[in-house]
C-alpha cells in the first residue's frame, strides 16, 4: 500500500528558494530583464524539480524481499525490489529506506539506519537496490514501512513516497569469537566422562590453514596456499565429535539479585551461541536449556552441521531478558545424560547444576582474555 | 583516474571555468581574466590532476584570507561596488578551493558558488557576451549538477561499494538522463521566457534602492568633464553605446550617412585650470521631474514655426546617468518609470541610478532658437588666448565690443575662430602633457598646435569667452555611422566627441564643431572591408539582442501577450503604481518605505523569535541531556570511568582522519572497518578490534580489563604504524 508523497524543506532547498526570490527582488527593483530570466529559470528549476521527480516517485513501486535472519556485528543483505510503472518517464538518484521517516519505530534499536540507493531505474524496468548493515542488537525487529525520497534533480526539494510494508527480521546472537577453544577446554576439561574423537580429513568441514608440521600426511598439504605463501601449509578441518552436549544458560547473580539485563547477560548468550553452532558443525547433538523463559531447545538433527545450530540461536535471538523477575534468582540447570556446560552470565555458582557439569564464566570468556574454564569436583 | 569520481570533478573544474570566463566577460576586466584564467587551468596540473597534489591548507587559507580583506576594503571605499566586491570575493574562493582537497560535499558547494557568480555576473552586465557565454553554462551547468548529484548518491550513500568508472554505466542510462535533463532544461526555459515576458514592467522599480542593475560597463569614451593636460590616448575601441533613429513630424525616417548629429550629454561651462566642468550655478537650476512609462513630459514649449524631429535612442549601455540628445530637446518620453533631471539653463538630461529600462524617445528642434538664456563665466580676459582671439576677430571684420555685435556678428566671430583652428591645428588622438605651470589650453594653441576634439573645443570655448561671445564645451556622441536596412545610426564609444556651444542672442546658441572636419572624419569613419562586414553581423546580433531582451519593457510585452482583455492587470498596475507613486521630497515612496519598515519590523521580529525559540530548544535539550546523564550517573556509576578508558578510541578516529580515511559521523565504526577492508586488510582488523572493545564498553557498559586496555592500547599503535605504512607508500609512489 502506498501512502501519499511528500514534500520536504531542507537546508539547501531553503537557501535555493531564498537565493531566487532575492533575484526576483533585485529583477523588480532594478528592472534589469536579464535578472528577470534568471528569475524565471531559478523558479522554472523549483517547478519542474518538484514536479518531474514527484511525479517520477508516484510511478514507483517498492518492495522489500524478505529478510533473511542476521546475526549481531556480520553484515546482513536487505533487498528492495523497484519497479517503475511509467511508460516514458525514469527515475533517477533514489534512496530506500526502512520506516516512514518520522517516528524512530522499536527495531531502531537492533539495527542501524538502512538506505540503500539506486542511481537510475528505467520507464517499465525493475531495479534492486540493496542495504547492508551490520545489527547492533539480537530480537525480533518488527519493519513496518519502506520509504523512497529522492532529491533530484537539482537537489531543491526533497520528497519521498512511503509504503506500507509489515515484515520481520530475526537477528541473532553473536557468535563468540572463543567458543571453539572454549569448547575444546570444555570437552578436554570434561576429560574421562567424554569420548572425543578427532579426525581430519576431507570429509570434515574445513576449518583453516596452518603451517605443516612434521608428522603431517602430505596428503593434508594446500598446494595451492603454499606456492602463494612459498612454505609448506597444510589444511586444517573441525574435529568431529560423536557426543551429546548440554549447554545450560544462567542469568543468576546471588549478589545483585534485583539487577537489570546488562551487557554480560549478552556476552552469555553469544557465548552459548558460539558453542551451540561449534558443536552442530563438529556433528554433537546440543540442547540448550534455561530457566529463563523455561528455554530447551533441541539443535536440528535432520538438517546439515551449517544449520543444525538454527533452532537453538533463534530461541537466543527470541530470548527477553527485560522485564523477568526470576532472571537473577540461582535456578537449577539439570538435564540427565550428555555433557552439561553451563555458562553463567555473572560468577559461577557451581550449586545450581549437578556435579560433573563444566562451568563457564562468560564475563571473562570474551576476546583478547583466555578464557577461563573451570571444571568443578563435587 | 577514470572513475566516476574523477568524471565529475572533471566537470565541476570546467563550470568553474566557465563561470569564471562568464564573469570576467561581464565585468569587461581584462586584468582580472589574465590573472584568474590561467589560475584555473593550472589548477588542474598542479592539484586536480593524476599527478597533483593540493596545496597545503595553509596557502589556501591565506588566498581566501586575502580574497576576503580586498574585498571588505573594496566595500569600505565604494559602496556601490558591493555586487562586483562579492562576485571576485567568490571567484577566488572557487579559484583558491580548487587548489585544495575536494570533498563531495565540497564539489556540491563548488557547484553553488559558480552559480552565484553567474548570478554576480548577470548583476554587472547585460552584454551580448554574456547572454552567450550563459548559452554555454546553463547546459554544462545542469548536466554538471545532475552528474553531482547522482555520483554523491553512490558515494555517500553506499561508500563501500567499489568505485564505478560511470555513474551511469549502461547507454540507456545515459540517454534517459541526457533526455531528462534536455527536457528540464527546455521546461526551465520555457517557464523563464513565460516569466520574462508575463511579468508587469515598471512596477516597483527602485523601491530598494539602486541594487540589482548593472554596475560596471563605463564607457571610457565619454566623460562628464573634460580634463586636458594629461598624456594618453582617446578611445578607439568599436563598441556599440547607442542606436539612435532620426525621425520627422511625420514620422518619417530622415536619418543619412551624410547627416551626422552631434548627440550632446555633458554641458560644461566653467573652466579651472585646464578642466571643465558644470557649474554650480547651473547644477542648482536642474528641475526633477517623474517619468512613468510611455508618458511624455514636455520641459519646454516647443517653436511654432521651426520643424520638430525625434529621437528614438536605445541605450546598449549605460555609460552614466547622461541621457544623450541633439540641441534642443523640448520633450522627453521614458519607457520606465525614472526620476529625471533636466538643466534650465543648459537642457543638460540625467537620469540618475538603475539599469535596465535604457530606451527613450527625445522630441527636439533642430534650430537653435529658443534655448533658455545662460551667461558662462569670462576666461582669458589678457594672455596669449585673448591676443589671438581679439587679432582674429578683428581681422575678420568684427566688432571687438560684445555690446556693438549682433548674432549674426557673434556668429561670424566665432566661425572665424573656427576657420582659424581648422586652418592651422592638426588632429591627433595621442596627447602629451603640457609644461609645468603651463595652461594645456595655451600649450595646444601656441607650442604643440595639435590636439583633439576636447582641445580644439577648449580652444574655441576659451577664444570666445575670452572676447565676450559666450561658449560652452559640450561632451557627447557623434552618431555617423548609420545603417540602411536598420535606418538607425548606431554609435560607438569611438565616436565619443566634444564641441563647443556659442550663444548668439539672448538664449540662442549654436553648435561649432572646431575639429578639422577631415581628420574628424577619418577618425569617425565606419568601419570597411571584411572585418566591417563580420562586426556588421556582430551589430546587428548585438541590436536583437538589446532591443528584444535587454530593452524588453512593458509597451513590448503588452505588444506580444496583448491587451489584457479583463482589465485585471491594468487595475492592478493602476492601484500599484498609485499607491507606489506618493513620495517623500526627494525620497523613496512613502508606502514603500512604510511596508519596508514593515517588512524590517515583521523580520527582525521574526529573527528575534527564532532566535530565541532556538535557544531555548537548545538550553531544553541541554537541559534535558545533563539530567539524562546525571540519572545515567546514579544508575551506572561507572559511566565516567568507562569513557575516560575509551580514550583509545578517539585516538583512532583522529590517527584516521589524519590520514583521510575519515569515519563518516553517520556511519558506524564497525561499517567504517568493513570499508577499510577495501583499502587495506590490517588496517580493517585493527580498526574492527578497536571497534570491538568500544562496543563493549559504551554499549556493553562494562569496565575494561587491563589486558583488555593493553591490547586496545597495542591495537592503537598498529594502527598507526599502518596508517604510517601507507602514507609513506602513497608518497613513494606519487614520487615515482
Amino acid at each position: 500500500m502506498k501512502a501519499r508523497r511528500r514534500y520536504h524543506f531542507h537546508g539547501p532547498g531553503a537557501l535555493y528558494i531564498g537565493v531566487t526570490l532575492l533575484m526576483g527582488l533585485g529583477a523588480v527593483n532594478s528592472q534589469n530583464n536579464l535578472l528577470f530570466f534568471a528569475f524565471g529559470l531559478a523558479l522554472g528549476s523549483i517547478l519542474v524539480s518538484g514536479f518531474v521527480s514527484g511525479m517520477a516517485l508516484m510511478n514507483l513501486e517498492v518492495r522489500r524481499a524478505p529478510t533473511g535472519v542476521g546475526r549481531v556485528g556480520e553484515p546482513m543483505l536487505f533487498v528492495y525490489r523497484v519497479y517503475n510503472t511509467s511508460r516514458w518517464l525514469p527515475a533517477f538518484g533514489l534512496v530506500i529506506e526502512e520506516g516512514d521517516g518520522r517516528r524512530k519505530a522499536p527495531w531502531r534499536q537492533l539495527l542501524p539506519t538502512i538506505q540503500a540507493a539506486l542511481v537510475h531505474v528505467p520507464s517499465r524496468q525493475v531495479r534492486h537496490a540493496t542495504a547492508i548493515v551490520t545489527p547492533l542488537a539480537r530480537g525480533e525487529a518488527e519493519l513496518t514501512h519502506v520509504r523512497i525520497w529522492t532529491t533530484f534533480p537539482f537537489g531543491i526539494l526533497k520528497k519521498s513516497v512511503t509504503f506500507v510494508q509489515p515484515g520481520q527480521t530475526l537477528i541473532r546472537p553473536a557468535l563468540t569469537p572463543t567458543a571453539r577453544q572454549l569448547l575444546d577446554q570444555a570437552l578436554s576439561g570434561i576429560g574421562s566422562t567424554e569420548r572425543v574423537s578427532q579426525r581430519i580429513g576431507r570429509d570434515a568441514e574445513f576449518y583453516g590453514l596452518r603451517e605443516y608440521a612434521p608428522g603431517d600426511p602430505l596428503r593434508h598439504i594446500a598446494w595451492r596456499a603454499t606456492a602463494r605463501t612459498g612454505e609448506l601449509v597444510v589444511r586444517e578441518a573441525y574435529a568431529a565429535v560423536s557426543a551429546d552436549i548440554v549447554i545450560g544458560l544462567s542469568f543468576a547473580d546471588a549478589e545483585a539479585p534485583d539487577a537489570p539485563p546488562d551487557e554480560s547477560d549478552e556476552r552469555a548468550i553469544s557465548v552459548a551461541a558460539g558453542m551451540a553452532d561449534v558443536a552442530c558443525r563438529r556433528g554433537a547433538r546440543v540442547l540448550l536449556i534455561s530457566p529463563v523463559g523455561h528455554l530447551r531447545v533441541e539443535s536440528r538433527t535432520n538438517g546439515t552441521e551449517s544449520n543444525a545450530a538454527d533452532p537453538i540461536e533463534d530461541a537466543l535471538a527470541r530470548l527477553a531478558l527485560e522485564g523477568n523477575s526470576s532472571l537473577r534468582k540461582p535456578q537449577s540447570v539439570n538435564h540427565e545424560g550428555g555433557s552439561l556446560i553451563v555458562i553463567h552470565s555473572k560468577s559461577i555458582d557451581p550449586s545450581i547444576a549437578p556435579p560433573g557439569a563444566l562451568h563457564i564464566s562468560a564475563d571473562r570468556a570474551v576476546a583478547p582474555v583466555r578464557p577461563v574454564v573451570a571444571p568443578v569436583s563435587s | 583516474m577514470n572513475s566516476a569520481t574523477d568524471r565529475i570533478r572533471r566537470l565541476v573544474y570546467l563550470t568553474i571555468g566557465v563561470g569564471v570566463a562568464t564573469y570576467c566577460i561581464a565585468e569587461g576586466d581584462w586584468l582580472l581574466a589574465l590573472i584568474a584564467l590561467p589560475a584555473w587551468i593550472m589548477a588542474w596540473p598542479v592539484s586536480l590532476g593524476s599527478q597533483g597534489r593540493p596545496l597545503p591548507r595553509g596557502v589556501v587559507l591565506l588566498v581566501i584570507l586575502t580574497a576576503l580583506a580586498y574585498s571588505v576594503l573594496r566595500v569600505l571605499t565604494d559602496a556601490h561596488d558591493l555586487v562586483i566586491a562579492v562576485s571576485r570575493l567568490l571567484l577566488w574562493l572557487q579559484i583558491a578551493k580548487l587548489y585544495d582537497r575536494w570533498t563531495v560535499r565540497d564539489r556540491g558547494v563548488l557547484v553553488i558558488m559558480s552559480v552565484f557568480l553567474v548570478i554576480g555576473a548577470l548583476l554587472t552586465s547585460n552584454s551580448i557576451w554574456l547572454g552567450a557565454a550563459l548559452l554555454v553554462y546553463m547546459p554544462l551547468m545542469i548536466w554538471t549538477t545532475l552528474l553531482h548529484e547522482l555520483t554523491a548518491l553512490r558515494e555517500v550513500r553506499e561508500p563501500s561499494r567499489k568505485p564505478v568508472r560511470r555513474i551511469l554505466s549502461s547507454r540507456r542510462s545515459r540517454v534517459d538522463l541526457l533526455k531528462l535533463s534536455a527536457s528540464l532544461g527546455v521546461l526551465s526555459f520555457a517557464t523563464a521566457v513565460g516569466i520574462f515576458v508575463l511579468v508587469p514592467r515598471g512596477i516597483g522599480e527602485g523601491f530598494i534602492g539602486d541594487w540589482g542593475g548593472p554596475e560596471s560597463m563605463r564607457v571610457s569614451g565619454f566623460n562628464d568633464s573634460v580634463t586636458l593636460g594629461s598624456a594618453g590616448f582617446i578611445t578607439e575601441s568599436k563598441t556599440p553605446v547607442m542606436d539612435v533613429v532620426l525621425l520627422d513630424a511625420s514620422g518619417r525616417n530622415v536619418g543619412s550617412e551624410e547627416r551626422p548629429l552631434l548627440l550632446r550629454g555633458a554641458v560644461l561651462d566653467l573652466y579651472r585650470d585646464g578642466r571643465w566642468t558644470r557649474s554650480d550655478d547651473s547644477e542648482r537650476r536642474d528641475l526633477a521631474y517623474s517619468f512613468a512609462p510611455g508618458a511624455p513630459v514636455a520641459f519646454d514649449a516647443p517653436s511654432p514655426q521651426v520643424p520638430t524631429f525625434t529621437l528614438d535612442i536605445t541605450l546598449r549601455r549605460r555609460p552614466n546617468d547622461y541621457l544623450f540628445t541633439m540641441l534642443r530637446p523640448y520633450s522627453l518620453t521614458l519607457e520606465r518609470n525614472a526620476r529625471v533631471e533636466i538643466g534650465q539653463r543648459d537642457l543638460q538630461i540625467r537620469a540618475p541610478g538603475g539599469g535596465g529600462g535604457l530606451r527613450y524617445s527625445v522630441r527636439v528642434q533642430l534650430e537653435e532658437a529658443g534655448a533658455p538664456l545662460a551667461r558662462p563665466e569670462r576666461i582669458f580676459q589678457d594672455g596669449p588666448v585673448h591676443d589671438l582671439a581679439v587679432s582674429l576677430v578683428q581681422d575678420a571684420g568684427f566688432p571687438l565690443d560684445p555690446d556693438d555685435r549682433s548674432p549674426t556678428d557673434v556668429l561670424g566671430a566665432a566661425r572665424a575662430l573656427v576657420d582659424h583652428l581648422h586652418r592651422n591645428y592638426i588632429y591627433t588622438t595621442q596627447m602629451n602633457a603640457p609644461d609645468a605651470g603651463e595652461d594645456p589650453i595655451e600649450m595646444f594653441l601656441f607650442r604643440t598646435r595639435e590636439g583633439h576634439c576636447e582641445y580644439f573645443a577648449s580652444a574655441l570655448s576659451a577664444m570666445c569667452l575670452s572676447v565676450g561671445i559666450d561658449a560652452r564645451v559640450i561632451t557627447g556622441y557623434m552618431a555617423v555611422e548609420f545603417d540602411e536596412d536598420s535606418g538607425a545610426y548606431l554609435v560607438r564609444e569611438s565616436n565619443a566627441h566634444a564641441w563647443t556651444e556659442v550663444q548668439l542672442d539672448s538664449g540662442q546658441w549654436v553648435s561649432l564643431d572646431a575639429s578639422p572636419p577631415d581628420d574628424l572624419a577619418t577618425a569617425h569613419e565606419p568601419p570597411r572591408g571584411f572585418a566591417a562586414v563580420i562586426r556588421g553581423f556582430m551589430d546587428g546580433v548585438s541590436r536583437w539582442w538589446i532591443n528584444s531582451v535587454v530593452a524588453f519593457n512593458e509597451t513590448r510585452r503588452q505588444e506580444m501577450v496583448g491587451e489584457d482583455p479583463l482589465g485585471i492587470e491594468r487595475t492592478a498596475q493602476g492601484m500599484l503604481r498609485d499607491a507606489l507613486l506618493p513620495r517623500q521630497a526627494g525620497g523613496a515612496p512613502i508606502i514603500v518605505i512604510a511596508m519596508l519598515r514593515g517588512v524590517v519590523a515583521f523580520g527582525a521580529t521574526a529573527a528575534l523569535g527564532f532566535a530565541l525559540v532556538q535557544l531555548a530548544a537548545v538550553w531544553s535539550i541541554v537541559r534535558a541531556k545533563r539530567r539524562e546523564r546525571a540519572a545515567e550517573l546514579r544508575e551506572d556509576p561507572g559511566a565516567v570511568e568507562r569513557l575516560q578508558q575509551r580514550g583509545f578510541y578517539n585516538e583512532a578516529l583522529v590517527a584516521l582522519k589524519r590520514s583521510r580515511l575519515a569515519k563518516p559521523t553517520w556511519r558506524p565504526v564497525k561499517d567504517h572497518a568493513a570499508a577499510l577492508t577495501r583499502i587495506d586488510a590490517e588496517l580493517a582488523a585493527a580498526v574492527g578490534t578497536i571497534a570491538d572493545l568500544y562496543y563493549a564498553s559504551r554499549y556493553g557498559r562494562r569496565l575494561l580489563t587491563e589486558d583488555e586496555l593493553r591490547h586496545a592500547e597495542g591495537t592503537l599503535s598498529r594502527l598507526r604504524e599502518r596508517l604510517a605504512e601507507m602514507r609513506e607508500h602513497r608518497r613513494s609512489r606519487t614520487a615515482r
